[in-house]
């Protein structure tokens, strides 16, 4: 800039000075607008649009001008010179180049670009080697998208050591998500990268608590049924606990980690030493050969019954009234089966299971088909 | 939070860069024939954040220009990884891809779950009956 330009402000009543920015402005748009038109390239329309806000601002100053507002004149001249040099810029970069992000070690911008790298590291691992992924362990993964959003959206709101955290517990799911579908297709995936310093003290023990978890469900995939209900039930309380630490770490409640980790990791070495005993141990253990009660039964079917209807009203299944009917007759045909077989009444029990079928099979078809649904033979 | 400090210019030319790469992202994901909806939020998201970024480089503001420009570049990101992830899937696999969003596709696989649970939670039932009268 000469030093004429420098001094104008000095010298130049505001009038003038405003006169000037706007007669540069004006000049400046002739010689983009020139440019835009020889441009070719695949950000032209980008480029273009810029071009436009950049005169709806000069007819803005403008307007200024005419108010005698010269103060806001100048602001929205610079203002309309940024989106001008955005359009210029625009044309003359290339999405071929690397983008330099430019994010310093340990920033909540670091841990999220290494969160969102990971899921999509997942997702292309999972499809490559055409894993299969159950529904418990995919509502894992929408867990950790949905972690990633609210550590996005606590960037946004400034607010970085919210974001960390929400960051740090979506993988630390990750990686829970990532041993589940090795375990259940069988096959090592990837180690994910764990990164060393998120504000969280208790990394390293959540991985190892996810590692233990993963090797006890190794083990219960490898016993199949002749497993001790009450080795599940430590199981799933473990789980639990895993699921309590993330809540932690995501509210920063660290001595709460310290205190659920430990338990967690309690439960995990209960169900592994009692998974471990075998099928022959487990025959000693009366909660082992007992069947799952008549009562435990009826209530799973009911909150499966639940979830269904919901489920479906979220989803817009068609003839929704008859859909929601049959799964209740089904649920009712379910529990009067159940009361008529605790009664000995088998056969009764028999017929009321098969009508419980049936109903399954008609809300099937209204729901996954889109013929007319039917009553069909078992 | 960023390595350094970063001067207007080099913002302006940041922010171009990102519109020249999102434009690339829009486009690719255009002609996909998978629409992932996370794609698309991503792409929406990254729009947004980097108009108010050129907004806030226009007030003057560098730290909130640069601040929204990080966050730009993060759902571009995920866009761009995600878009890679499923071009490879559509050229050499199946087409079957990880959904990430909670779509209605998957609601439908979860009523189909559920609605095959009950099946089984019926058979084992019936095997019950069977195994009673039997003995």
């Amino acid at each position: 800039m000469d030093i004429f330009k420098q001094l104008e402000g000095y010298y130049l009543s505001p009038k003038a000075l405003a006169q000037k920015g706007l007669d540069r402005l004006v000049e400046a748009m002739a010689d983009t607008n020139r440019d835009l038109q020889t441009a070719e390239n695949e950000y032209l329309d980008c480029a273009n649009q810029y071009m436009a806000r950049a005169d709806r601002i000069y007819e803005r100053a403008l307007a200024a001008f005419k108010d005698e507002e010269y103060e806001q004149c100048k602001a929205l001249i610079e203002g309309s010179v940024v989106y001008l040099q955005m359009a210029v810029l625009i044309v003359q970069s290339s999405a071929d180049e690397t983008f330099d992000a430019g994010f310093a070690d340990g920033s909540a911008e670091c841990l999220i670009n290494l969160l969102l790298e990971s899921i999509a590291k997942t997702k292309l691992a999972v499809e490559a080697a055409n894993h299969q992924v159950s529904s418990a362990v995919h509502r894992c993964i929408l867990r950790v998208v949905a972690l990633y959003n609210q550590a996005l959206l606590s960037l946004r709101e400034c607010e970085d050591d919210d974001a960390r955290l929400s960051a740090d517990a979506g993988i630390h799911l990750l990686n829970w998500v990532i041993l589940q579908i090795e375990i259940e297709n069988n096959e090592t995936m990837f180690e994910l990268h764990l990164p060393s310093h998120t504000g969280n003290k208790f990394d390293a023990q959540m991985k190892e608590f996810a590692k233990d978890l993963a090797e006890c469900r190794k083990l219960f995939f490898q016993r199949g049924k002749t497993l001790a209900p009450r080795a599940k039930n430590h199981l799933i309380e473990a789980e639990k606990y895993f699921d309590l630490c993330l809540e932690n770490i995501v509210t920063g409640d660290f001595d709460d980690t310290e205190t659920n980790i430990a338990a967690g990791m309690t439960e995990v070495k209960l169900a592994t030493e009692l998974a471990a005993r075998g099928a022959a141990k487990v025959s000693e253990d009366p909660e082992a050969t007992s069947e799952e009660s008549l009562e435990d039964r009826v209530k799973s079917f009911k909150s499966l019954a639940h979830k269904l209807i919901s489920t479906a009203r979220k989803s817009n299944v068609r003839e929704p009234e008859v859909f929601e009917k049959k799964i209740d007759a089904a649920y009712h045909y379910f529990m009067r089966a159940c009361d008529h077989l605790e009664g000995g009444f088998l056969a009764e029990a028999q017929r009321l299971a098969k009508a419980a079928y049936l109903d399954i099979d008609f809300a099937k078809q209204i729901a996954l088909t889109k013929h007319k649904p039917e009553y069909r033979d078992l | 939070m960023h390595k350094r400090p970063i001067s207007k210019t080099e913002l302006l030319g940041r922010l171009a860069h990102l519109e020249a790469i999102l434009c690339r992202l829009s486009s690719d994901h255009a002609e996909t024939a998978h629409k992932n909806v996370l794609v698309a939020d991503c792409i929406e998201g990254a729009k947004s954040e980097l108009r108010a970024a050129v907004k806030s480089l226009a007030a003057d503001d560098l730290a909130d220009s640069l601040h929204l420009s990080n966050i730009a570049w993060l759902q571009i990101n995920f866009g761009r990884r995600v878009i890679e992830a499923e071009s490879i899937e559509a050229v050499l696999g199946e087409g079957i891809f990880l959904e990430l969003t909670k779509d209605e596709k998957w609601q439908h696989t979860k009523i189909e779950a559920l609605l095959k649970r009950m099946e089984q939670m019926v058979a084992e039932l019936l095997d019950v009956v069977q195994k009673r009268d039997a003995s």
